[in-house]
């Protein structure tokens, strides 16, 4: 990683790691699959339930998969634990499917604390549902694109989402000026 | 990923990967990296970086964390190592605005403000809930023993991650085993 060096010395104790894929489906639909793993450098050998938990051995080893359609509409969704501290953890799972029917650009976050927040679900398996839904957006960017450039090829005033939404994409900024100057706010 | 297998024949198009490491520091401090890249499995033009091979990261850019174990945020320095657009670096230093926040007390409202929307980075504010999450496992021993110790001599305490999840709920066996005197439900 290219970070700074350090400026102390420092030991590894926890290493957290997740990976999403998106994927494009023959039938048109999208999916997207998130996993989640939690290691430590160190054993823990009096895990209240599980004994005795090498270093490396995955304290949490968890995942999703959401299929989404065009208008970014979560269809479906399943969950997986196979690894984590409780033997009650994965009873939550089946709660997961309160996804569907949720829109991923309209208030997703709120609506995914309101549905799966503090007791009713797992803390680890809601961490991941934020990078999920960004790969997503990264996933279908290409169809989206051209959507959008044919809309504006027809004169269609569409306005491209990501406008305002970061730094880079400012309307005030330069990459709107030049690639979207009928929304540039700028001087 | 051991989801169970898909149902549909589907292409990859898109990764994103997450990684969080959190360390204990000689100065009795800790520290969280966190590193995410974003990968496609198909080449295409950007404005400013030309063609971008498959397999090329779109994004590359990451957040070391400075914390102590009451939680409370020292430092925070983002790099930016690949970008779609030129001016997306310009925008790492504002992150060092959220030193003096504390992970326990509104942390991601707090963050959108200093650095959502146009004064931060989209994938780099995507880090810091993963980053938020390893944090606390980072510590996890240490601040569980102690909630334990002070419980057991008869102090009032509420750990945070007591009602966070499914697992934890007051009114659950592992609350009621583990921290006898927080459990609500039945005898």
């Amino acid at each position: 990683m290219p970070l700074p060096p350090p400026d102390v010395k420092r030991k590894l104790l926890h290493t957290r790691t997740i990976t999403c894929q998106g994927f494009e489906r023959t039938d048109g639909a999208w999916e997207v699959e998130g996993w989640i793993t939690d290691v430590k450098t160190y054993a823990i050998p009096d895990a209240p339930e599980r004994g005795n938990i090498p270093a490396g051995e995955p304290m949490h080893g968890m995942g999703l998969r959401l299929r989404v359609n065009d208008d970014m509409e979560i269809t479906d969704a399943v969950a997986k634990q196979d690894y984590s501290p409780y033997r009650i953890c994965h009873t939550i799972t089946p709660s997961f499917r309160k996804l569907i029917g949720l829109s991923l650009t309209k208030g997703f976050r709120k609506a995914v604390r309101d549905v799966l927040g503090g007791t009713k679900g797992c803390v680890h398996l809601v961490d991941i549902l934020g990078p999920m839904a960004t790969t997503l957006f990264q996933t279908t960017a290409k169809r989206r694109h051209k959507q959008l450039d044919e809309a504006r090829a027809r004169g269609e005033n569409v306005k491209h989402p990501v406008i305002n939404t970061c730094h880079a994409w400012a309307s005030d900024g330069p990459v709107v000026k030049r690639d979207f100057p009928e929304f540039y706010t700028g001087e | 990923m051991p989801l169970p297998d898909p149902t549909h024949a589907r292409e990859l198009i898109h990764t994103r990967k997450i990684v969080c490491e959190g360390f204990e520091r000689e100065d009795g401090m800790w520290d969280i990296d966190g590193w995410i890249t974003d990968v496609k499995t198909y080449e295409f033009k950007n404005k400013e970086r030309g063609v971008v091979t498959p397999g090329e990261p779109i994004h590359g850019m990451g957040l070391r964390m400075t914390y102590d174990l009451e939680l409370n945020v020292h430092a925070m320095v983002a790099v930016t190592d690949f970008s779609p657009y030129r001016i997306c670096p310009d925008i790492t230093p504002n992150f060092s605005k959220l030193a003096g926040l504390n992970l326990n007390k509104g942390f991601m409202r707090a963050a959108r403000e200093l650095v959502g929307g146009i004064k931060g980075c989209t994938h780099l504010f995507d880090l810091l809930g993963p980053m938020a999450t390893t944090a606390y496992q980072t510590v996890d021993e240490i601040r569980y023993k102690d909630f334990q110790v002070r419980e057991q001599r008869g102090e009032k305490v509420m750990p945070f991650f007591v009602n966070a999840c499914h697992a934890w709920s007051t009114d659950g066996g592992v609350t009621k085993r583990e921290f006898p005197t927080l459990y609500t439900g039945g005898k």
